[in-house]
């Protein structure tokens, strides 16, 4: 692909988001302001940033292709994210925002207060953001090493983390939300453009498009896309989608990155109805990625879908996955190739450029970059504060220090946590996006998400509670993921890929065990006013 | 769930898209009850801010 307009409508995304960041420099000189735009970001406009923040490059690329490759299975990534908001609708955002400053540790020692519960929370948000980051960037490698063949990834990650940290630190959280705003409303916009040119070509007849969805027949296989069980199949299956629906649904309300931007809106009243824009934003989004997936698998084409490995590279990717060594055997001895499900990132690409001839495919691409860019600018952010704020200001420092010291401490944890983000994405480029992605959600679901919950609804929950629900957590998602299929191939101990079903309630079981071994008087004492405080906003953060 | 239900459409397509509208359901039964508890709070922290005054 020629590189040239790519990179001119990607200049002008940077462009425009460095004239918005500009204009936010001035404005946050304080903490508040550097870490939560002065909480003065209007419902809207949040839920827009929401969206922005949370429709990574996975979201785009990522589940058009699996739409594409496997229909309704990868389709099944779509509800669980979107059904996902209903917990942090329901449970996390207005209490949230009532209860806490800047970060999730707030909300969780708001009553259990000790130096080993927001520690341990620090950590735990720290190490779903480096993840998750990590992932993002590794992804843009990626997406500039399959349509940019002559810059490198390492290119492209380092780009990516320099103009992040401009935004974050020039612009802090009012800038950071503006890109995610731009970003989010780029993304959706092409995504629904995307849509319309697929129905389009289609006679815009629902029908005639299904059917052809419906006719497209995966190698050896008698499932149709609009069927299950072309990516879940075996006996195991059905596990492995259950385990990572539970990862899904359960790991958005910890993601950190989307629970802080809770905490800059005015109210609990702003921070429900920015999620309920979130809500909208998303689940249109999502549908489209039904639109644009099946869309590439009739207009394009799987076969011509994605890099082609030959010969040895094709016999040590099939050794690597003997779980559909006999699919990709026959693809091998029929075609002399075969195609290995990570590239299915460039489903949406290669269906723009068929759809829309090479400028739209460029623009496509250009959005990519940009999905990725705002989605690391806001986790980078989210990384400062847990240092800044968690770490060092409360930990360290114990509460003292005046504002000259937070902001320049928030600032350098910026650099320091992009710095350690941009060599780490180097040093682990060859991993798997979808791996590092998942163990983002994973860890966010069996650790932040038991203890926030409960901190937030149990009268009992106690200080050792919390400290065991999070290590427990966080140690057994990563254990579990190290002994999975993704990480160990064949050999794997724990058998499914996901290991949110079995780490997500050793997550809940310490935390309960922690209380009943260790009761907690003094923090049991604080429940009523934590409940009357989320509920009414007493005394809340202003 | 692999049977075609609406025209090709099968029984699982169905009950995800199903939940597209769950939630966006879910989502404005939510929105409509929380004016009623947002009123109560407003109630509420007049109220304590008025006592807290005197």
């Amino acid at each position: 692909m020629n590189a040239q307009p790519s990179l001119v409508i990607f200049a002008v995304f940077v462009g425009i988001t460095l004239v918005v960041t500009y204009a936010a420099a001035g404005q946050s000189t304080t903490s508040r302001g550097f870490y939560a735009a002065d909480r003065r970001i209007g419902p809207m406009q949040n839920g827009w940033a929401i969206a922005g923040d949370y429709l990574s490059a996975a979201s785009f690329l990522g589940i058009t292709g699996l739409v594409a490759f496997y229909g309704f299975d990868g389709f099944m990534y779509s509800v669980g994210w979107l059904v996902a908001y209903l917990a942090v609708l329901f449970f996390i955002a207005e209490p949230l925002r009532n209860t806490g400053k800047f970060t999730m540790a707030d909300t969780i020692s708001f009553r259990l207060r000790g130096r080993g519960v927001r520690a341990i929370a620090a950590v735990s948000t720290l190490a779903v953001t480096l993840f998750y980051m990590i992932a993002q960037m590794v992804g843009s490698g990626l997406i500039v090493t399959l349509l940019l063949p002559q810059f490198s990834d390492f290119v492209a990650i380092a780009a990516v983390g320099v103009l992040m940290l401009v935004y974050v630190l020039f612009g802090g959280m009012l800038a950071t939300t503006w890109v995610q705003i731009i970003k989010a409303s780029l993304l959706l916009a092409t995504a629904v453009a995307l849509s319309l040119l697929v129905m389009g070509y289609f006679h815009f007849s629902l029908p005639e498009f299904l059917q052809a969805a419906a006719s497209v027949r995966v190698s050896g296989n008698e499932t149709n896309l609009l069927q299950p069980g072309l990516l879940y199949h075996g006996p195991l299956g059905a596990w492995n989608l259950i385990s990572l629906g539970i990862a899904l649904v359960l790991g958005t309300a910890g993601l950190p990155h989307i629970l802080m931007r809770f905490f800059t809106v005015p109210s609990a009243r702003a921070a429900r109805v920015s999620t309920a824009w979130a809500m909208v934003l998303v689940g249109i989004f999502y549908l489209t990625t039904s639109f644009m997936g099946l869309g590439a698998a009739t207009i394009v084409g799987q076969e011509h879908i994605g890099k082609r490995l030959y010969a040895g590279e094709a016999i040590t990717y099939i050794a690597h996955h003997p779980e559909r060594k006999q699919a990709l055997d026959s693809q091998l001895t029929r075609n002399g190739f075969v195609v290995p499900a990570p590239n299915t990132n460039l489903a949406a690409p290669l269906l723009a450029g068929r759809l829309g001839g090479p400028l739209l495919a460029a623009f496509v691409a250009a959005v990519a970059f940009a999905t990725i860019l705002a989605v690391v600018a806001g986790l980078t952010i989210t990384a400062s504060s847990a240092f800044a704020h968690d770490i060092w200001f409360s930990l360290v420092r114990n509460g003292k220090g005046n504002e000259r010291e937070q902001f320049f401490v928030a600032r350098g944890a910026a650099v320091a946590v992009g710095a350690v983000a941009i060599v780490l994405s180097v040093a682990l480029r060859g991993y798997n996006v979808a791996f590092l992605v998942g163990l983002a959600f994973a860890v966010a679901a069996s650790a932040n998400v038991p203890t926030l919950l409960l901190a937030l609804s149990w009268r009992r929950f106690s200080r050792a509670g919390a400290i065991a629900g999070m290590l427990s957590g966080l140690v057994s998602s990563l254990a579990l993921i190290a002994l999975s299929p993704i990480a160990m191939g064949s050999h794997a101990i724990f058998p499914l890929d996901n290991p949110g079903l079995v780490s997500i309630p050793i997550g809940f079981a310490g935390a309960i065990l922690g209380t009943l071994l260790v009761p907690d008087p003094s923090s049991e004492a604080m429940f009523d006013e934590l409940q009357v405080r989320a509920a009414t906003g007493l005394g809340a953060e202003v | 769930m692999s049977r075609a239900v609406l025209g090709p459409l099968t029984l699982a397509y169905c009950f995800a898209l199903a939940q597209f509208v769950m939630t966006w359901i879910l989502l404005a039964v939510y929105l409509w009850r929380g004016r009623a508890f947002d009123l109560a709070a407003a109630r509420i922290r007049r109220h304590e801010t008025r006592e807290v005054k005197q």
